[in-house]
């Protein structure tokens, strides 16, 4: 009867020590807004209204996570973005 | 017509990318980091190649621009890293600001090479608006 919940405390345990991986995108004075939303939704596929928001904080702010999970498909994510010439960055949580 | 003095810029990008490639930090023995180098200089060299395949022989002729989806996302590429290095090598004294709405530039004060680098950096963002606009429209 509590093998469930033992079960599911150790994988909640395991998955709090695995931090996830964040892409996160810098801004530059140079590429056009429409450009870096275009990018955003080809290489993530987010609709207009979620690129745009990405974009706006980017250039508002200076960055904006776009995507957190896994150091593997973060470091593919980071490497796309910057054949795209977008200033972007892997940073894990702390 | 810019051609060739963008063929100049894009050859200043063999060496150092328009970016800085942040890499991953743990690579101890630099393969990533050869590898992560490699294939963005390999990548934005085809790009490039394809820019000004299409400036020399199609642009500058009849003005006309047929291109593939695929096509016209390295054009896209290409001017954003050109645009880039314009901005780095010799627009660097003039304000965010002014760069992206155009107001308080004054091209009279500026020199010959300045003036050239404006100018191509202006017509590779609206080439960089049409194709967006096709393939978004």
């Amino acid at each position: 009867m509590t093998s469930a919940p033992v079960t599911e405390k150790k994988k909640k345990t395991k998955e709090q020590t695995v931090a996830p991986w964040r892409v996160v995108v810098l801004n530059d004075p140079v590429n056009l807004m429409s450009y870096v939303v275009m990018v955003f939704r080809k290489v993530f596929g987010f609709d207009r209204e979620k690129a745009h928001k990405h974009m706006m904080e980017v250039h508002q702010l200076g960055r904006s996570t776009v995507w957190a999970g896994d150091r593997e498909k973060a470091e593919a994510y980071v490497h796309t973005l910057q054949q795209w010439q977008l200033n972007a960055i892997l940073e894990q949580d702390e | 017509m810019i051609g060739p003095y963008v063929q100049r810029i894009a050859n200043t990008l063999d060496d150092t990318l328009a970016i800085d490639p942040h890499l991953p930090e743990d690579d101890q023995d630099g393969l990533v980091r050869e590898f992560w180098l490699g294939d963005l200089k390999k990548h934005l060299k085809d790009d490039c190649a394809y820019l000004l395949e299409q400036l020399d022989q199609h642009l500058s002729k009849s003005g006309e621009l047929k291109v593939s989806m695929g096509q016209a996302e390295a054009m896209l590429r290409a001017c954003a890293a050109i645009r880039l290095r314009l901005r780095q090598s010799h627009l660097g004294g003039l304000s965010d600001n002014a760069l992206e709405t155009g107001e308080g530039i004054d091209p009279a004060a500026m020199d010959d090479q300045q003036k050239l680098a404006h100018f191509t950096f202006s017509v590779l963002a609206g080439l960089q608006e049409l194709l967006i606009e096709a393939l978004e429209g």
